[in-house]
């Protein structure tokens, strides 16, 4: 199989096909990802479609040094949170009535509403810390990886990560959540 | 936090992927039996990895990587790049092939320049070591042919220099002769 700066090359060179193959390769993770920060299907299709647009925008700033799966979820970062800072502006009000009026319904032990559990407690982090846990935890990325996506240092990295995951103990602990294992 | 801590919850992440060598999975196992803040954060990123994301379905994974390709094509439409003409092989190959014939003609202009330089019959190139007394008025008229000649150099290459070659000594007294009076009273 090509690898990812193979098929970079081929599409500056003007193989315009090699793009089709680079999102193909991508388009589920990088789709995942934004989910996870999201919590909107559509709204994480629109900026799925748009993490690609703006990576091939700039694909002559790709420096080979980078791997391209790292370049593509820094990328993935910015327009994300991008679209969040702006969508929090213009929707607190609603949010802050939404938030309310389901908190009741979290503290059953079934396994979809403890998974919601969960859910709702990594939304309760701050930014960066939520962040650095989605990219640790879901992508699989190393801190090193996670870094250059975050554009910040490992130690940030790690500080964020861990500042998130203990936050997340203390708030399912606060719930009288129930640990599987 | 201490470092053996840092360390395990670096390597949970790798352990949960559960393609781990058996040297780490023996090492987080048996920090996890003795550790309790570590038990709690694997569990806790263990219960994060089961919050799934929901599909949007194939006809969405099927045409989104034609999408791109086609908008992208769309917001730049044929602009020009240096980076462009030297990743692709045919630009290359002709941008390759100019240099190469700019370097060829350069060369082959300086070596008609040496040739036109070192050129034997000019008179600043002339070996004037056999020169008798008797040769001097000759000598002198040959310079001053050469003046004459050399202002009307022919840009097309072509030198007066064979031409006057083949001529003898009277001869070549009458045609400066000649090229005088055209100086008195020619244009
Ligand atoms: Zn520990």
């Amino acid at each position: 199989m090509e690898d990812d700066i193979g098929l970079v090359e081929r599409y500056i060179a003007g193989e315009t096909d090699a793009i089709e193959e680079l999102v193909m390769r991508y388009q589920k993770q990088i789709y995942a990802f934004i989910y996870r920060m999201t919590k909107d299907m559509e709204e994480s299709k629109d900026l799925t479609q748009k993490t690609f647009l703006n990576a091939v925008k700039g694909i002559r700033d790709f420096r080979k040094t980078a791997s391209f799966k790292t370049w593509l979820y820094q990328i993935a970062v910015n327009t994300s949170l991008n679209h969040i800072k702006r969508d929090k502006r213009e929707e607190v009000e609603f949010e802050d009535s939404v938030a309310s009026s389901q908190s009741g319904a979290l503290t059953s032990i079934l396994e979809n509403e403890k998974r919601e559990q969960v859910r709702k407690s990594l939304d309760t982090l701050p930014e960066r810390q939520k962040l650095a846990v989605i990219l640790r935890v879901y992508e699989s990325l190393s801190c090193a990886e996670t870094a250059r996506a975050m554009g910040c240092s490992e130690g940030t990295v790690k500080a964020h990560y861990h500042s998130g995951v203990k936050k997340l103990k203390e708030v399912l602990k606060e719930k009288d959540y129930e640990f599987s294992s | 936090m201490s470092s053996v801590h840092d360390e395990i919850q670096e390597l949970i992440n790798i352990y949960l992927k559960g393609n781990e060598s058996k040297e780490i999975k023996d090492k987080v196992e048996s920090h996890l039996r003795e550790c309790k803040e570590c038990r709690d954060e694997l569990a806790v990123i263990s219960e994060l990895r089961k919050v799934e994301v929901p599909d949007p379905g194939d006809l969405f994974w099927n045409t989104l990587p034609k999408k791109i390709r086609i908008t992208a094509g769309e917001e730049k439409p044929g602009r020009f790049s240096f980076k462009k003409l030297f990743f692709s092989p045919l630009p290359f190959a002709s941008v390759v092939m100019i240099l190469m014939l700019l370097i060829l003609s350069q060369t082959r202009n300086k070596n008609i320049n040496e040739e036109t330089f070192n050129d034997p019959l000019s008179a600043s190139n002339m070996d004037y070591s056999d020169l008798n007394e008797e040769d001097i008025p000759l000598f002198v008229n040959n310079l001053l042919l050469d003046e004459n000649y050399s202002l009307h150099e022919d840009i097309s290459g072509n030198s007066y220099h064979s031409e006057f070659a083949s001529l003898d000594a009277k001869e070549l007294e009458s045609f400066n002769d000649a090229l005088k009076n055209e100086g008195l009273h020619g244009g």
